[in-house]
């Protein structure tokens, strides 16, 4: 058997687990289970939240018509439905994919890397987007009047074609070492971002749009979106969780891994072209909301353990849950303020995730000393 | 001797002050202390003669006061009248090149919000007069043109304009103001959509819409906070009027408003033709073409009493 073959099927391990880890094993099975259903309560309970004042009782009643086989009289305005159907589901769905790709892509760059400080937007894809959005705000109106889809397609490229950049210079003959290829992603990083800043200085009267949409959020998400993003997600996503045992193994180091029968430039080119490729479509949509794919991988490491066969998969649950979360707090701040105005996403998951983090980062320390 | 000195001093002087009094009337008068839209005073000492403009609606009021050729620089945005066009540029709104300005040597800069923070007390500093204008309303525009021409020595001129604009206003607001609340259409202006923003309290939109006949949905609301698009499709416009500006993108509002598919179902976009009213910069910029901006509005909103 080559080398290759092993790294190709990497998920037969389960029965071979030893039975003092069986333990273990059924707890972040049952953590799997039981996130998977939390995501699902979260999905319906946030979806009773927002500004337009609809009461419980409707909005779920707008939801089981949806249902097969349901139907019910409406009594409730064409309106309502479109607040609930068209404007908060697709958000809420969407927060739900965007998380979900951040998690997991932060948990696979953590774990390529081999360094607790990397995540989604290490190698330039943040500040790559952000310069293709920005640049797509400075466009003239005739561009972007094709389609509105103008913003994301060029906030997708640019991160693309950033982190392929970072990747190309960090190549020193045939292999990638990571700690070239962190340095080449922050100091490309630098100069998108200072080529952003300019233009958002010069963008006057946009100025607004940029800032909005660096900050992140999901304010006029639709379902559009939702089926753009989908398919990207979910590919991406199932390439990272087959490569999890080879990432397993390549945390001792990129030779052992080799010589454990592990083709360590094919990895990582694949899991890095996974976790760049499902970052890239989430920030396309949603900008660059920060701190879900730093936070989330550490939380679930710390209280799951580092076995990537859960460790990526449970960050993709836990960051839908937190950014899900977080985007309702959104919509819920926009309700009480009466206004129906939000503050960006990004803005509530470093207020709320950054102090969390710190928590578990006590207690985790508080258990080992 | 000595009383006929002090009939002859007594003479010379009030010849000196009949002279100086005549030559006061026949000059334009020096304004001294006045105070500007940010509540700043400032004091005036002598009628500006090089005037820099750091807002659009600035260098309109400036040329619509007859004073186009005494403005010798003016902000990047300014493309009201055509002859601003022509006038040497200082920058953008809040980046404005201190050193050009400085180069043009003017003797007065006009500002607007937003221009407190940096750019005042750099030019203070540097010891140019600034006066900062800022109207929320129809009301503060007049007051505004009323300002200008007293600091630059044009009150009477500038007092003939107001009344002009005053009476136009009122033959407006006279015809809508006997509506009752169901006659009036509830309006929302649009002046972005990603994230939307509306002209909320203080806007010269919010008194436009009001006096035009119309109810506006987002009057109580702050305009510089974006609103969801929830609390859009939940306040049911009857009549959108979304922002078309005069340059660039400005014209995505419009789009949005005629094509978003969630707002299909709201007032404005079930009759048909929609009701969806392209406002231009006239509309959000506080100077007195928002008179005719109010006008058309009005027009639009109650063909019947117009």
């Amino acid at each position: 058997m080559s080398a290759d073959a092993s790294s190709g099927h990497p998920n037969t391990s389960v029965q071979r687990a030893t039975p003092m880890l069986s333990l273990r094993w059924r707890g972040r099975t049952w953590a799997l289970a039981g996130l998977g259903i939390a995501l699902a309560v979260v999905v319906i309970l946030t979806a009773a939240i927002g500004s337009a004042h609809i009461s419980v009782g409707t909005v779920y009643r707008v939801l089981v018509d949806q249902l097969p086989f349901v139907n019910m009289t409406p009594d409730w305005e064409a309106n309502i439905e479109t607040i609930v159907l068209d404007i908060r589901l697709p958000r809420i769905i969407l927060a739900a994919l965007v998380g979900a790709s951040l998690g997991m892509a932060g948990a696979t760059y953590q774990g390529l890397f081999r360094n607790p400080l990397a995540d989604p937007y290490l190698i330039g894809v943040a500040q790559g987007a952000a310069l293709g959005a920005v640049v797509g705000f400075t466009l003239p109106a005739g561009v972007l009047a094709i389609g509105l889809g103008v913003i994301p397609a060029l906030a997708f490229f640019g991160a693309l074609i950033a982190a392929l950049a970072a990747y190309l210079l960090a190549r020193v003959g045939r292999s990638v070492p990571v700690t070239t290829l962190i340095l080449a992603g922050v100091a490309l990083g630098a100069f998108l971002a200072s080529i952003t800043s300019y233009l958002i200085m010069a963008s006057g009267d946009m100025v607004r749009g940029v800032v909005s949409w660096l900050l992140g959020g999901f304010a006029l998400s639709d379902w559009r979106q939702v089926k753009v993003l989908l398919p990207y997600s979910l590919v991406g996503m199932a390439v990272i969780c087959l490569y999890a045992r080879p990432l397993n193994v390549m945390q001792l180091d990129d030779e052992q891994a080799q010589q454990l029968g592990i083709n360590v430039e094919r990895t990582k080119l694949i899991l890095l072209s996974a976790a760049t490729l499902i970052t890239a479509a989430a920030v396309s949509f949603s900008g660059t909301i920060g701190f879900v794919g730093i936070i989330v991988p550490h939380a679930v490491r710390m209280i799951w353990g580092p076995d990537h066969r859960f460790l990526l998969p449970l960050s993709a649950l836990a960051g839908a849950i937190f950014l899900t979360l977080a985007d309702a707090l959104v919509r819920g701040i926009g309700a009480l303020s009466g206004a129906g105005s939000e503050v960006p996403v990004g803005v509530i998951t470093a207020f709320l995730g950054a102090p969390f983090f710190l928590y578990l980062l006590r207690q985790k320390k508080k258990a080992v000393f | 001797m000595k009383r006929s000195l002090f009939v002859r001093l007594t003479v010379a002087l009030a010849l000196v002050l009949s002279i100086v009094g005549v030559a006061c009337t026949a000059a334009p008068k020096v304004p001294g202390a006045i105070t500007d839209d940010l509540g700043r005073s400032v004091v005036i000492d002598a009628v500006p003669q090089r005037i820099v403009s750091l807002a659009p609606s600035n260098t309109e009021l400036l040329f619509y006061l007859g004073l186009g050729d005494k403005v010798v620089g003016v902000d990047s945005y300014s493309d009201y009248p055509e002859a601003a066009k022509a006038i040497p540029k200082v920058g953008g709104l809040y980046d404005p090149d201190i050193e050009k300005m400085v180069s043009l040597r003017p003797d007065l800069v006009v500002v607007t919000k937003g221009h407190e923070k940096q750019v005042i007390p750099a030019l203070e500093q540097l010891g140019i007069k600034v006066v900062a204008l800022w109207a929320r309303d129809l009301d503060g525009v007049l007051a505004d043109v009323k300002l200008l021409g007293d600091i630059t020595g044009e009150s009477k001129r500038a007092g003939q304009l107001v009344d002009t604009l005053r009476k136009r206003i009122k033959a407006v607001s006279d015809k809508t103001k006997g509506l009752s609340d169901s006659q009036r259409p509830r309006v929302l202006f649009v002046v972005w959509y990603d994230p939307i923003y509306v002209t909320g309290k203080q806007t010269v939109g919010d008194d436009i819409v009001i006096k035009a006949g119309g109810i506006n949905i987002a009057s109580g609301l702050d305009a510089s906070l974006p609103l969801s698009l929830e609390k859009v499709v939940e306040s049911d416009p009857q009549v959108i009027v979304a922002s078309v500006g005069d340059v660039g993108s400005e014209i995505l509002p419009f789009q949005w408003a005629k094509t978003e598919p969630r707002l299909a179902n709201v007032a404005a976009r079930k009759v048909a033709p929609p009701r969806i009213f392209p406002a231009g910069d006239i509309y959000q910029r506080p100077t007195p073409r928002a008179v005719d901006a109010l006008e058309e509005l009005a027009k639009y909103l109650h063909p019947e009493l117009f």
